[in-house]
């Protein structure tokens, strides 16, 4: 997406973060932008990235989000595909008779790695078999887990306790019958952890740290192969092995991947939710700003020149299906708690914006395909607007810049928004006047700094 | 176009068994072994030294193999150059493959068994040991243990059906009328 926002134009979010307009969310309920980091994200399912089999978020921790059935290549870390093989071996029943026996083994179509570098045997069906990679501290980590959630519940046990006989001093009588809420809330407190996880936990044993520790291993200080030891990334990716040899390396099974949604965090509302399948691509609810707020781009800008009148050419584009009519304020007029400008110091120079109101008309998909015969709309300022073509509008403003270097200019993008109501079998259509901070750094178009 | 480029290139040499296409480039002094097929639009450039290609390669479209050199350019058997590499390498071993637009520069020599993946350069002045993979976007290097592959079904599959799309350049004969390389 970077093609249409190339970090020219950033539209000021809610929360005050500069972002591109195809990466903002558009609440239609509180009618405000929502960038990524200021809406809740909600993670909806876990999916196998190769064979997109997806499953709930407790399934994925019991598998402890890998894939049961895919595997990643250890070096680099892309899924290994199924390849097969066929061997003459003598039959069983008759040695002198010969039968083709098929075997499948596992390989990474970039490196070339295969089950055969790690020595194991190939599997008589195409997919399955493999034995799941333990880690050699598994018992360990096992038992730290349990210990620790026993600490976890003492510690809550204990914090609830404390709770309740402070609140239990004011219910003296039982009229409203919180009491036995109280007490029943401090009877299942009393559950203790199963007695396996105990035992378990009663086993554990703080670790002791030691004076001795392993030689660094010789091959590396006197012949040294280096297309048999592994990078920093491969030791990095196999935590629990940390190989230092290729011959050392081992298949894992492939990470899950999840499918997010995200939420308003005002308001609640879902502002984009895919559907369920990972295999489509496709949104239940898609809410980006980028279908629903008039996008701005630049167009033109010749080479600056400190202290000189330049004149900057923009475009307008209407996403919506509505005409919508613009007014570009400057960013002086917005009551900024600290002071006029203040709140965005990145604005170095203020243009002369184009005054009055510009009509966009609405999108039409359509349209397209018919001749661009396109009249010129007589509410528009000739003067201002350069062309239009459907639902754009170019548009031109003198811009006086104070340096040759890092010219940011600032405008209020004041804008209609045709809202639909729907209440019952109800539509009605109500216009709202929103208003969008938008910063536009001119310094990418500066003639130098375009490699011709 | 093909018909006459056959005639205008004499020194081309096509053993018995290979399958050439007649709409690939191939100029200067080329031989090419048995079982190799070349697709259409595979340049073969020797534009000084002869280029000797060996048994049951497979050159596949847009593949470019030159040799700007005067000494001849050998060609092992069993190597595949997939589509759009650029090959200029001084000698080639055996069982090598070079991936979708993979390069190798003038001054490597490839030794057997190699893979140069896809999208990586190889153009420093040196022996590629034999069995190494090239490979990922900064041209990462391993040794792969099984790579000694052969397309043989490939190969024949090929040979069988390409003729019944694209005209093929016929294999030379002994002066006594003798089929070359099928011995
Ligand atoms: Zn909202
Ligand atoms: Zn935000
Ligand atoms: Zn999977
Ligand atoms: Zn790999
Ligand atoms: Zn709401």
């Amino acid at each position: 997406m970077e093609i249409f926002f190339p970090k020219v134009v950033n539209y000021v979010c809610t929360c005050g973060a500069r972002k591109p307009l195809d990466v903002l969310f558009y609440c239609k309920h509180c009618f405000k932008l929502r960038c990524g980091e200021c809406v809740s994200h909600e993670v909806d399912t876990h999916y196998c990235p190769n064979c997109l089999e997806f499953m709930t978020s407790p399934e994925a921790r019991v598998k402890k989000n890998v894939c049961t059935t895919c595997f990643e290549c250890p070096c680099c870390g892309i899924a290994l595909y199924s390849r097969g093989t066929s061997k003459q071996v003598p039959s069983e029943k008759d040695p002198s008779n010969m039968v083709v026996n098929k075997a499948y083994y596992l390989m990474c179509n970039s490196c070339k790695w295969s089950t055969h570098d790690q020595s194991l045997e190939d599997q008589p069906t195409q997919s399955g078999g493999w034995p799941r990679l333990e880690a050699p501290n598994q018992d360990r980590v096992h038992q730290l887990c349990e210990y620790y959630r026993i600490v976890a519940h003492q510690e809550k046990v204990e914090k609830d306790k404390k709770r309740i006989t402070q609140k239990c001093g004011y219910y003296i009588s039982d009229k409203y019958g919180v009491a036995s809420v109280a007490a029943k809330k401090y009877m299942s407190l009393q559950v203790t952890p199963r007695k396996e996880s105990q035992k378990v936990a009663a086993e554990c044993f703080a670790s002791k740290a030691s004076e001795v520790v392993d030689d660094l291993p010789s091959d590396f200080l006197e012949e040294l192969n280096i297309d048999e030891v592994t990078n920093i990334r491969m030791r990095l990716s196999n935590p629990d092995i940390q190989p230092e040899k290729m011959s050392m390396l081992k298949m894992r099974n492939l990470k899950l991947l999840t499918k997010k949604s995200q939420r308003c965090k005002e308001c609640g509302h879902s502002l984009r939710k895919s559907e369920y399948n990972p295999g489509s691509v496709k949104f239940k609810i898609q809410l980006s700003a980028y279908y629903h707020i008039p996008y701005v781009r630049v167009k033109q800008v010749p080479n600056l020149i400190a202290g000189r009148e330049v004149t900057i050419e923009l475009t307008l584009t209407n996403p919506t299906s509505h005409e919508v009519a613009v007014e570009l304020l400057p960013m002086e007029e917005a009551n900024t708690p600290s002071g006029s400008g203040l709140l965005f110091p990145e604005v170095t120079c203020s243009p002369q914006l184009p005054k009055g109101t510009l009509y966009l008309p609405a999108k039409d998909d359509t349209a397209e395909y018919d001749d661009p015969a396109d009249k010129m709309d007589d509410r528009n300022d000739k003067s201002v607007v350069t062309f239009k073509r459907l639902n754009k509008l170019g548009i031109k403003m003198q811009i006086t810049p104070k340096q040759a270097e890092n010219v940011a200019i600032g405008l209020r993008l004041k804008h209609t928004y045709t809202n639909l109501i729907i209440q019952g079998d109800k539509r009605e259509y109500e216009v709202l006047s929103l208003i969008h901070p938008v910063l536009l750094n001119l310094s990418h178009f500066a003639k130098n700094s375009i490699s011709a | 176009m093909g018909d006459s480029k056959q005639e205008t290139n004499p020194k081309v040499l096509v053993a018995q068994g290979s399958t050439v296409v007649r709409d690939c480039v191939i100029q200067g002094e080329v031989t090419i072994g048995t079982r190799t097929v070349i697709h259409p639009t595979a340049q073969i450039l020797a534009e000084k030294g002869p280029i000797i290609i060996g048994e049951g390669n497979i050159v596949e479209e847009k593949a470019k193999i030159i040799n700007r050199r005067e000494e001849p350019l050998v060609i092992g058997n069993h190597n595949t150059f997939e589509v759009g590499c650029v090959v200029e390498a001084n000698a080639i071993g055996h069982h090598n493959t070079f991936e979708c637009l993979s390069r190798v520069g003038p001054l490597v020599s490839v030794g057997s068994g190699c893979t140069v993946g896809a999208r990586c350069n190889v153009s420093t002045e040196e022996v590629l040991p034999d069995n190494i993979v090239v490979y990922g976007a900064n041209c990462d290097r391993k040794i792969s243990v099984d790579n000694f592959r052969t397309s043989n079904p490939q190969i024949d599959f090929l040979s069988k059906v390409m003729v019944n799309y694209h005209y093929v350049i016929k294999p030379n004969r002994t002066k006594e009328g003798n089929a070359i390389g099928a011995e």
